[in-house]
């Protein structure tokens, strides 16, 4: 007998349900998904995609776009306002693919004057879809427009990273941000480098 | 309870025994003798052949307060059997514990008692005369008095190891009552296994003995029969640039070494004949070429196929008998042997899809769970993705049901949609996409398995309800999909022995588990009781893995005599073999 405890029997392998153990190890292992590339785009015509609904999602900024090397900067209100030739305001949309990778969905625009045209409002019809169904957008040039397919039997909601907007943009344009005259995009521009 | 040391132990007296025996391979064995040593006290016994065989129950008590230990105790429980002793029930099993917990590390050596000793740095002797002593007491004697003593000696050696071992492995692994009471189940195993071993399965033996005469003209008729179809053999040889015409003529494209040789094992081509269902025959041909030696099926005078189940051999805790000896081997034709005896009957009953039972159970998963209960998990699935719709039936939408069949099957493994593509001959898309509508539907499943195999990539253990574990071991290479997946083999191995150990108790006869089922033989008259017994029991085992008011159904296949068993997989190829037989 256990000299600690003298009427005790021991475990009894009879009555397994005493041994049982509910835990199989991973439960209180959490994992965390970490974000390091969030790219700027717009979503490709084979993808399903859809986009955060909340305000704190979506964001107007300067941007340049380096189509050569397919880089897009970002640049602080102050710059944009310095050098408006250089740069263009678009909309940055919280999105996320069926693979569960999140990209910020740019988009123009509502004109400031009114002026709209079929592409614009498609786009932006595409969007405004994209925060309740899963969608496809494609560009019709016969149409002119955008082409939208939502998937209504897709019930299967998003999972968006659990990271605010601010946290999300330097992601997104990590090393991209231009908020100094002397940025070298800016001397490259000016033809002084 | 804690336990700082074996002293605390809750037992009056621990005994360590080994048995030397000898037998014929599938025979019932013989004991020689046996030596006992009680852990506190430190006396030995030692008792020769002619003592034992006139005695009616063990030496002492066999009863709760004291404990029983043993190195792969089935083979010491099999002796009890034989003498006709009641079991100890309380045994703590020293190879199992030691398989447990190194779970997981490569050892060199494997898991024998000397590779035990040296991994708790014991002192011994053992292994310098192991193969002398073991042939001579393999002559079956007679042996003179000094053999007698050299092999009582020797008998002896084994109990002063684990007077070493036993404390050792208490102190550094048996900290509490509940890691006590789960080496005891597993005690309580092998004392299922020792029986299950000795009832071994009834084998036609005169067909036997006709096919094992004749086998070299049915493998040669075997070969002509099957390559009409495929013309790759030459003189009785697989042809390898004969069979990569074949793929040509046929567009069947196959994978490759980096050497840019086909691959040719038997994984490939069995994944291949999926794919390819033309290839069946040949795979099924060169399976039983290659794996089926006929004279190695480990059967006794008596008729019975009986093996070593070698319980606790695999990482996920399952047997693993030898694959050629074992009736229930991947030649899936030659069950076609089985057959009850006059009078008798056999029937073979398994859970149903019970590793989906215990992938729901688990993780916790209610949609799973409710998948499960619908007796159809794919259908099921089928519905829950969205992929058929609600009123949708296995007759009305098979080929969705058959789609949707392969990958809830295929994700638990692992498996990646090319690997599933390549197996059903789906398209790969279609495969991924099947593959993300499983995790979006599963999605309380997917984070549990995730999690478990992150943390057993990360180092951590992993464990079965009652304490079965793995942990990846320094310098391995452990792959993700081996910890997706072991939660659910393992535990479904916990189920499968807790049944066996509750059948086995109850007087059934138990000719042998097989992954998720069980071969029950009984006479002709009480078969059914039997089954409904073994029903509840599998029933009960399945409750004890997933929890209170979930059960995993079973089916059941019942042969009488004079009919055989036969596994549906293997009925083709077994009804060739029969056509070539009986033109020898």
């Amino acid at each position: 007998m256990n000299q600690h405890n003298p009427n005790s029997r021991g475990p009894n392998p009879f009555d397994p349900k005493s041994l049982s153990v509910r835990h199989t190890g991973g439960e209180n292992f959490a994992v965390k998904k970490v974000h390091t590339v969030i790219p700027v785009r717009k979503p490709s015509p084979k993808e399903w995609v859809r986009v955060h609904p909340s305000e704190e999602y979506q964001i107007f900024v300067a941007v340049f776009e380096d189509k050569e090397n397919g880089i897009t900067y970002i640049a602080t209100p102050e710059i944009a306002t310095e050098f408006p030739a250089e740069f263009k305001f678009v909309g940055l949309r919280l999105a996320v693919n069926r693979q569960g990778s999140p990209f910020f969905w740019k988009h123009p625009p509502l004109d400031p004057d009114g002026r709209d045209n079929l592409w614009n409002a498609s786009h932006r019809e595409a969007i405004a879809r994209a925060q309740s169904d899963w969608v496809k957008m494609g560009s019709n040039r016969n149409l002119g427009a955008y082409e939208c397919q939502i998937a209504p039997n897709l019930k299967a909601e998003p999972e968006w990273p659990d990271l605010d907007l601010q946290q999300l943009l330097e992601i997104a344009f990590r090393g991209r941000l231009i908020s100094t005259r002397d940025h070298i995009l800016l001397q490259q521009l000016r033809g002084e480098v | 309870m804690l336990y700082h040391s074996w002293h605390d132990l809750p037992y009056t007296k621990i005994f360590a025994c080994d048995f030397e025996f000898y037998g014929d391979d599938a025979d019932l064995k013989i004991p020689v003798c046996l030596a006992i040593r009680e852990l506190r006290s430190g006396k030995i016994y030692r008792y020769w052949q002619d003592e034992l065989l006139t005695m009616k129950e063990a030496p002492f008590s066999t009863g709760p307060e004291v404990l029983w230990t043993a190195y792969y105790s089935s083979a010491e429980w099999g002796i009890f059997h034989q003498l006709g002793w009641k079991i100890p029930e309380r045994i703590f099993d020293c190879y199992t514990e030691f398989s447990c917990e190194t779970n997981g590390q490569e050892l060199l050596g494997g898991r024998s008692l000397l590779n035990a000793l040296d991994y708790f740095k014991c002192e011994t002797s053992l292994g310098e005369e192991k193969t002398r002593m073991r042939d001579l007491i393999l002559t079956g004697g007679p042996w003179t008095k000094e053999q007698q003593l050299e092999i009582l000696d020797y008998c002896q050696s084994d109990v002063d190891a684990l007077a070493q071992l036993f404390p050792r492995m208490v102190k550094t692994w048996i900290m509490d009552e509940q890691r006590l009471g789960h080496a005891l189940l597993r005690g309580r195993y092998m004392a299922a296994v020792s029986k299950i071993e000795q009832n071994g399965t009834p084998v036609d033996i005169e067909l036997l003995r006709k096919l094992q005469d004749n086998w070299e003209k049915i493998k040669l008729g075997l070969i002509t029969e099957v390559d009409k179809e495929y013309c790759i053999y030459e003189d009785g040889h697989f042809k390898v640039a004969k069979f990569e015409n074949y793929l040509t003529t046929q567009s069947i494209p196959w994978p490759r070494l980096q050497s840019g040789s086909l691959k040719l094992d038997r994984d490939t081509f069995k994944e291949q004949q999926r794919a390819y269902p033309q290839l069946k025959s040949l795979y099924d041909l060169r399976v039983t070429l290659d794996e089926m030696k006929l004279n190695r099926l480990a059967v006794g005078k008596d008729g019975r196929n009986r093996v070593m189940l070698s319980p606790f051999r695999s990482k996920t805790g399952r047997n693993q008998p030898s694959t050629s000896r074992f009736i229930f081997g991947p030649s899936t034709w030659l069950r076609g042997l089985i057959k009850p005896t006059v009078g008798n009957s056999v029937a073979y009953i398994d859970w149903k899809s019970q590793e989906i039972a215990v992938a729901a159970a688990k993780s916790g998963d209610d949609v799973m769970w409710h998948a499960y209960s619908s007796g159809d998990p794919y259908m099921a699935f089928a519905i829950q993705s969205g992929l058929a719709p609600a009123n949708a039936t296995k007759l009305t939408h098979k080929s969705v049901r058959d789609r949707c069949k392969v990958i809830v099957l295929g994700v638990q493994y692992g498996m990646t949609a090319v690997g599933m593509a390549r197996g059903s001959g789906l398209l790969e898309a279609e495969a991924q996409d099947l593959i993300r509508r499983h995790h979006e539907t599963y999605k309380v499943f997917w984070q549990w398995a995730e999690g478990n195999a992150s943390a057993a990539l990360f180092g951590l253990p992993l464990q079965t309800c009652f304490g079965w574990k793995i942990q990846a071991g320094l310098g391995t290479d452990p792959k993700e999909r081996t910890f997706l997946n072991w939660p659910m083999q393992a535990n479904a191995a916990e189920m499968l022995r807790l049944a066996c150990c509750m059948a086995t108790e109850a007087g059934l006869k138990i000719c042998a588990p097989i992954h998720d089922a069980l071969l029950l033989e009984a006479p002709t008259d009480r078969i059914l009781e039997h089954i409904k017994c073994l029903e509840a029991i599998m029933r009960a085992a399945s409750e004890a893995v997933l929890g209170e008011g979930k059960f995993c159904g079973v089916d059941i296949q019942v042969v009488n005599y004079p009919d055989r068993y036969q596994d549906e997989r293997g009925a083709e190829m077994w009804a060739l073999v029969m056509d070539l037989l009986e033109r020898c």
